[in-house]
């Protein structure tokens, strides 16, 4: 658990970058510290491992002062990711892995293993381990940041635009086997990003910061999109807000009816196979319109995807086989965020 | 006694039976040579550090070496005399380290600032001390700069030495003036050449101990 308490930080210009904020990371959680540019973001996560000390107020890590700790102790035991990796250009990538169990006095046989393991972990294979950082992609030395940072299970992680410096495609991987190690080994994290859409990926709670370090809101990701606190954050979070919300969620959590249900006295019509080939109205054969459908497993958006396509507005939820299973309006789509789903 | 102590003297006008005398001094020249580097290095490192740790400071010290370098060699051996002593090898040796310093001292701050902000940011944030930092971290990303300025450094040395030839303790530079007083062109030559030989002898070795210090450079190449 990380605690901000009235945290404040005036450089010796006299600019304040962070400015009386008080956060609360609860443990095994993730928070996405997002903003723009001169919002403080990385200042507030460099004071959590004290790279910047705090002009006033307090930060607990675990109950426990951060300022009453060794600061070389206290920083090994806490992840740390940064853009670009910051990897040891002259060490290979095990060495690099086992930098902070190393500084921990594991010997070296134990660091290696584990640093195999984490290799395994963040989906690199054993023979990255004598490559230097400069033979790996972008993607692949942000795994290894990564593993570096997880190496000798610091209980906290603090990530400051990881996945930064990569192009999107790469990042939404990252994003991804984040998530998938995260629920794995339920680290408490603050992430620090500028990307809203990061942010709300990645982030169980969001915190917008304004300009010189004062909070705007904090909050799940759902509530941040559907209850912004004022205009600045409802504009940072977009004008597509709607549509974020429903990437959040899964397709088969967006309201729906039964496939047998005749909004506006449309009913589907089924072949002997069980899959919808059409739209009917009023059991009118004559004029059949075509079926937008939704495969499983895919997100919020594809309903609505699939509700724009349709000519009648209506998206079909199908299985595996094609059967439908349920079927969302546009009307219904409207419904998102506004009644708890 | 003193017959075995003094140099070995140039005989008749031509190399045969001459090869001790070069084997001699090319002997001296490297043994000043080494002493005057390593001195150099030792005394750089600290200033560098204090340069690259205190910014405000580098360009005095680095104005300082300059300054140095600016003294003729021979009125350097001359000031160094009175605490050092005229007829021993010890100013030639000192001044030669004090000249080293205008490209030791720039190389290696130059070095440890060319380390990349983000890796010295990521070695901190992961709990390296200061000193351990720059000892693991910082330096061994240093070392192509700094063997460059070695390189250049022992080089000019090597060169530089020769001037010393002027007051009787040149090594190498002894066979340049002497060759001259007597007009002994052979002598000349032999020590020209060995100085080359001497130069590129040594540029090669340093350029090695380099490569080996750097694994991660070849390894990127090769890939």
């Amino acid at each position: 658990m990380i605690q901000l308490d009235r945290v404040t930080k005036r450089f010796a210009d006299g600019t304040v970058a962070v400015d009386e904020l008080s956060l609360e990371v609860p443990s095994g959680e993730v928070l996405a510290l997002l903003g723009t540019s001169g919002s403080g973001k990385t200042t507030t996560l460099r004071m959590i491992n004290r790279l910047i000390e705090p002009t006033s107020g307090t930060i607990m890590i675990d109950g426990r002062d951060a300022r009453s700790l060794n600061v070389h102790e206290l920083r090994r035991g806490i992840g740390y990711v940064i853009q670009q990796a910051g990897l040891f250009p002259h060490r290979t990538v095990l060495d690099n892995i086992t930098t902070v169990p190393r500084l921990l006095g594991w010997d070296r046989r134990r660091a290696r293993d584990r640093a195999m393991e984490l290799l395994d972990l963040v989906g690199l294979g054993a023979g990255m381990a004598k490559r230097y950082p400069a033979q790996l992609s972008g993607g692949q030395q942000q795994r290894v940041g990564v593993a570096r940072a997880l190496a000798a299970d610091p209980p906290l992680l603090l990530m400051d635009e990881p996945f930064g410096a990569v192009d999107p495609i790469v990042r939404a991987q990252l994003q991804d086997e984040f998530l998938r190690l995260q629920r794995e080994l339920h680290k408490t994290v603050v992430f620090v990003t500028h990307d809203v859409d990061e942010a709300i990926t990645v982030g169980t709670k969001v915190a917008l910061l304004r300009t010189g370090g004062v909070l705007a809101q904090i909050g799940t990701p759902a509530e941040v999109l559907t209850e912004p606190a004022d205009a600045f954050v409802a504009d940072f979070m977009g004008t597509d807000r709607q549509i974020k919300l429903l990437g959040l969620m899964p397709a088969s959590a967006v309201p729906s009816r039964p496939p047998t249900d005749e909004p506006d006295g449309w009913s589907l019509a089924i072949d002997d196979d069980g899959r919808a080939t059409g739209w009917r109205r009023n059991g009118d054969a004559a004029a059949t319109r075509a079926v937008a459908t939704v495969p499983p497993g895919a997100d919020g958006r594809a309903v609505l995807d699939a509700a724009l396509a349709s000519p009648i507005g209506i998206a079909v939820h199908v299985v595996d086989d094609g059967r439908p299973t349920a079927i969302s309006t546009l009307g219904d789509l409207s419904r998102v965020g506004i009644e708890p789903c | 006694m003193l017959i075995a102590d003094s140099p070995p003297y140039w005989n008749g006008p031509q190399l045969a039976g001459n090869w001790d005398v070069i084997r001699y001094y090319t002997a001296e020249h490297v043994r000043f040579t080494l002493i005057a580097v390593v001195m150099g290095m030792l005394l750089a490192f600290p200033i560098a550090y204090l340069a690259h740790r205190r910014p405000v400071l580098y360009p005095p010290l680095l104005a300082g070496t300059n300054i140095i370098y600016a003294i003729p060699s021979l009125a350097l051996f001359a000031l160094l005399g009175p605490f050092l002593g005229y007829t021993n090898d010890k100013p030639i040796i000192v001044a030669m380290a004090l000249y080293t310093l205008v490209i030791l001292v720039r190389n290696i701050v130059e070095g440890l600032r060319a380390v990349p902000a983000h890796v010295v940011d990521a070695a901190t944030g992961l709990g390296y001390g200061r000193l351990r930092r720059f000892v693991k971290v910082e330096l061994p990303l240093a070392v192509p700069t700094i063997i460059a300025g070695l390189r250049l450094a022992t080089v000019s040395t090597i060169s530089l030495i020769t001037v010393g030839g002027a007051i009787g303790k040149g090594a190498l530079g002894r066979l340049f003036s002497d060759g001259t007083d007597r007009k002994i062109v052979v002598e000349l030559w032999a020590g020209v050449i060995a100085v080359i030989v001497l130069a590129l002898i040594a540029d090669v070795i340093i350029l090695t101990i380099g490569r080996l210090l750097t694994p991660w450079n070849r390894a990127v190449r090769r890939s």
